[in-house]
């Protein structure tokens, strides 16, 4: 499938049943949609489609992503896919895309912090909410709150609009203290701590030195919010390895 | 602390009845919020698993809102403003 009305980018998208099976070649840039149906028109834009039919696919265009594909055949035109859905049953949903290149097939996701990098232009990086301490490393930054306050907040530096998202995803890595009291989630508080942080999931208690996942849905919400962790508890510390938002 | 009641799909409710488990609001995130606030919630707890209607599976302790919370936030400042002019409580 190519899209694009009149003078819009050609990109080939193909439907695929899973992850699975994808081929094991493809041409440069080719897009590999999972799904179970059948792509119709291919709108790689940065607003919503207006008026879809069953199977389109939407193509959320913006200014990053873990995947800038060059669209010039000399030179450089570079687009930024943020995330793809499809409409299917009259509602738009969230469908995993890869983009072939460099020999591979590679997923595309929004991340809000990947291994150290901070993702600034999507939601203008990490700070410190209120007390606690945070350590940004090449690969990871840590999260610490410490016995002397009792309390820490960690967020965005500026609200992210989670109007087009569904789901907000944290991996991290356990280090010392993980009792319960850890919080990721969404808040309008540009000092959050437990009880102003709007909806989260809570990190489960687990021994040093495991890596774990939360999700939190954020289908409910519309507009503008930080992404927030709180802690409550002293002595604890938590390495953050990816934020992603889908 | 609050006590709210839970229903097989964890959506909150303010006053028990039958089949609704109840789940202490220990970090007082629900404290002075009106009961349409507290009741657009679902709240999956520590153990417990919800399935969304997309298929993606969400573990708890999670809570977020289960309607657009745009609506929650007009029924609390709805409840504050005639908190404020009544002198009344609710939560």
């Amino acid at each position: 499938m190519r899209r694009g009305g009149a003078g819009a980018l050609m990109l080939k998208a193909k439907a695929y049943a899973s992850a699975v099976n994808l081929p094991a070649t493809a041409a440069l840039n080719e897009i590999g949609v999972i799904t179970t149906t059948a792509i119709a028109t291919v709108y790689a834009q940065t607003d919503q489609p207006a008026s879809p039919s069953a199977g389109d696919v939407w193509v959320k265009l913006g200014y990053i992503s873990n995947i800038a594909l060059n669209m010039a055949t000399t030179g450089t035109l570079k687009i930024y896919p943020m995330f793809f859905k499809q409409y299917v049953a009259g509602a738009w949903v969230f469908v995993d895309a890869y983009a072939y290149y460099s020999s591979a097939w590679h997923k595309f996701t929004q991340y809000l912090y990947f291994e150290g990098g901070e993702y600034i232009a999507q939601c203008g990086g990490w700070q410190q909410g209120g007390h606690g301490t945070l350590t940004k490393y090449a690969t990871y930054m840590t999260i610490y709150c410490n016995s002397s306050v009792g309390a820490a907040s960690f967020r965005t530096v500026n609200m992210m609009d989670l109007t087009d998202y569904t789901t907000i995803k944290l991996r991290y890595y356990t280090i010392s203290g993980i009792n319960n009291t850890g919080r990721f989630g969404v808040t309008t508080s540009a000092t959050p701590y437990s009880p102003n942080i709007t909806s989260y999931v809570a990190l489960p208690a687990a021994s040093a030195g495991v890596t774990n996942t939360v999700t939190l849905d954020v289908s409910a919400f519309n507009g503008l919010y930080y992404i927030a962790f709180t802690m409550n508890s002293a002595e604890m510390t938590v390495q953050i390895l990816d934020i992603s938002a889908y | 602390m609050r006590t709210l009641y839970l229903d097989a799909m964890h959506q909150a409710h303010i006053t028990a009845g039958d089949g609704l488990m109840p789940w202490n609001d220990a970090d007082g995130l629900f404290n002075g919020k009106c009961n349409a606030y507290v009741e657009g919630f679902r709240i999956v707890p520590e153990g417990a698993t919800w399935t969304r209607a997309d298929g993606t599976v969400f573990r708890g302790l999670m809570i977020a809102p289960a309607v657009p919370f745009e609506q929650l936030q007009e029924a609390q400042a709805a409840y504050e403003q005639t908190n404020q002019s009544e002198g009344g409580t609710e939560a």
